[in-house]
């Protein structure tokens, strides 16, 4: 399989979004995106549920046609294409598997609409079957399958018309916790595998940052961050970012403006310990402290502000008195926020559709 | 149901009183007496003999079918793409649309076979079983639209978009995808449908005429004037065919989702 798909390696970028547009009923759901995806890269669109990912990801599928801007489909202009003439490979956060159809037709289903004579089907719906690891479940019907099994169907379906790129609605999403992890490196296996471009649209930034080359951060149908996960873990533009990214204390420093420090990176003293140079000293009250496992999670309050730090002092209960140190040569300044744009908004709260 | 007296007695006496009468209605089909009378006096097929061979029942039992077969193909026809669209698109009136279709299913059927009786049949001299198949087809359209939706209701919208993205046109997604998965709806729809024509009275009852009736009212007529056994061997075999379109139905798509659920 991977012999046959190996990427050619062109300049043409395989989806080109252009100023795209897209309003529902007066409200704006994806608002003048302009998006570039390489070949055989991983993207992940990355945002708050109702922001104008999955929306961007069904216009280029072609389910959705864009109020205004151009979409490029390896360099080609398909804005107004039909889903069926784009060559798209989906993966539905539902599967959307045909229910009257065997795991072998499912797969097939996409090849004989093709026209593929009927011997390559049979050859190239074995392949997929075989990458995804269920050749032994080919005559199944897809309600006999277990939702993991069921995902790797609709993974399989998607790969078999070797697409030009494999769009991806949340596809993790309805499977257990742990069989989500799983699936994340089964997925990637795959991508790699195949040579694939892949669009991955999820609200889960672990996901997003396991997954993906471009990691691209949606809010309120904007792109407002976009780039490898490390680079914009390391240095988050705004407040919104670092906060949907897991970020928890955010401090106004004078002259540096808003920063965020990392809860690991804040230390608990101790009575007598001597503070680490560097830094400052604040006193705390402790208002809560979660057992996480190897660690405990505290949060103590400093005047009205809440701060959020990790310690692996077992005696810390809610109510103590502590110093906590912020070592303020760690912290992340966010230049994308004026200071007060956002300050206080929980990101994760559903915008309008 | 163990250690709930009282709901076991109530179900056993609701059992009795569904099952009570028609038996009994079974029992008299077979008697070897002259008049209905319990319990009979002796056992015969002799009224199914005479049932068989009497032609007005022949005859009502031709239109039945042709009008519930008729009807049923018409409604489906009728109400499969309104299903469709009524499950599938977004447009002005939507709501109100259903409610049409399934208002037959509210309006009294007296009412309904009364106005199409001046409508069709006295205005418009339209012919009886012209008017009862217009009539039944009316009937039938809340069952076809309600059951074929269901079928659709139940389909994940996405199924047809992921045609679509495998290269599947308009056309082809309906036939690949859309049209097998709401076969079992049809097919519930359909045999619901000729089911409820073929035993309806009230607009059979208003839309006949000369030598055109359906068997449930030709089967009213013969009671009006003879009691004897007849109608209790016509009913039986009636209920004996509806038996067999049951587990046949039932062995098809399951019997529960005949009631779209």
């Amino acid at each position: 399989m991977t012999s046959t798909m190996t990427t050619t390696k062109t300049t043409t970028p395989v989806v080109q979004l252009q100023a795209i547009t897209r309003e529902f009923a007066g409200s704006v759901a994806v608002d003048s995106i302009d998006l570039t995806v390489r070949r055989g890269e991983f993207t992940a669109l990355l945002g708050p549920s109702g922001c104008g990912k999955t929306t961007t990801l069904r216009m280029i599928a072609g389910f959705l046609p864009p109020t205004s801007g151009t979409i490029l489909l390896d360099g080609q202009d398909a804005t107004t294409l039909p889903p069926e003439r784009r060559n798209i490979g989906m993966v539905f956060q539902s599967y959307a598997l045909f229910p009257h159809l065997t795991v072998e037709k499912n797969v097939a289903f996409g090849l004989r609409m093709r026209g593929v004579p009927s011997a390559e089907i049979r050859t190239r719906v074995a392949e997929v079957l075989d990458l995804v690891g269920l050749a032994h479940l080919a005559g199944r019907k897809p309600k006999e399958l277990s939702g993991g099994q069921q995902q790797r169907v609709a993974l399989a379906r998607a790969v078999a018309i070797r697409p030009s790129v494999l769009l991806l609605d949340e596809p993790l999403s309805n499977l257990d916790a742990r069989l989500r992890v799983q699936m994340r490196q089964e997925l990637l296996r795959v991508q790699r595998e195949t040579g694939l471009t892949a669009i991955l649209v999820t609200h889960d930034q672990e996901e997003a940052l396991e997954l993906a080359d471009n990691m691209v951060i949606l809010d309120r149908g904007r792109i407002v961050q976009q780039g490898p996960p490390r680079e914009v873990f390391r240095a988050p533009a705004t407040r919104f970012v670092a906060e949907f990214l897991g970020y928890e204390n955010f401090l106004d420093l004078p002259g540096r403006g808003p920063v965020t420090i990392r809860p690991e990176h804040i230390g608990v003293l101790g009575p007598d310990a001597e503070p680490p140079a560097g830094g400052e000293v604040v006193e705390a009250t402790v208002t809560a402290v979660r057992f996480r496992g190897t660690d405990f999670a505290v949060t103590a309050a400093v005047g009205d502000r809440t701060l959020h730090a990790i310690t692996t002092d077992e005696t810390l209960r809610a109510g103590a008195s502590v110093r906590l140190h912020l070592p303020l040569g760690q912290a992340i300044p966010l230049p994308g926020d004026d200071g007060a744009a956002r300050l206080g908004k929980n990101p994760r709260q559903e915008c309008p559709a | 149901m163990r250690g709930r007296p009282l709901l076991t007695a109530v179900a056993a006496l609701a059992l009795v009183f569904l099952l009570g009468p028609i038996l009994l209605v079974v029992a008299i089909a077979f008697s070897s007496g002259d008049t209905v009378e319990f319990p009979p006096p002796g056992l015969s097929g002799k009224w199914f003999t005479k049932a068989l061979a009497y032609q007005p029942f022949q005859d009502a039992l031709t239109t039945s079918a042709l009008v519930a077969a008729g009807a049923t193909l018409l409604a489906l026809l009728v109400g499969i793409p309104a299903a469709l669209a009524i499950q599938r698109r977004r447009f002005r009136g939507r709501k109100a649309a259903e409610a049409l279709f399934l208002s037959p299913a509210i309006v009294p059927e007296l009412v309904l076979g009364f106005a199409l009786f001046q409508q069709l049949m006295v205005t418009l001299r339209i012919t009886a079983l012209g008017a009862l198949l217009i009539g039944h087809t009316v009937l039938l359209l809340p069952y076809a639209v309600r059951v074929t939706g269901a079928s659709l209701a139940m389909a994940d919208p996405a199924l047809e978009e992921a045609g679509r993205g495998l290269g599947a046109g308009p056309l082809r997604t309906f036939f690949h995808i859309t049209l097998p998965v709401m076969t079992p709806g049809i097919v519930s729809a359909a045999v619901l449908s000729f089911l409820t024509s073929f035993n309806n009275v009230p607009l059979s009852l208003l839309l006949n005429g000369p030598g055109v009736t359906t068997l449930p009212v030709q089967m009213l007529n013969y009671v009006e004037f003879s009691f004897d056994p007849v109608v209790a061997a016509v009913s039986t075999l009636l209920l004996a065919a509806t038996v067999v379109v049951a587990l046949v139905t039932e062995r098809l798509v399951g019997f529960n989702k005949v009631f779209g659920k």
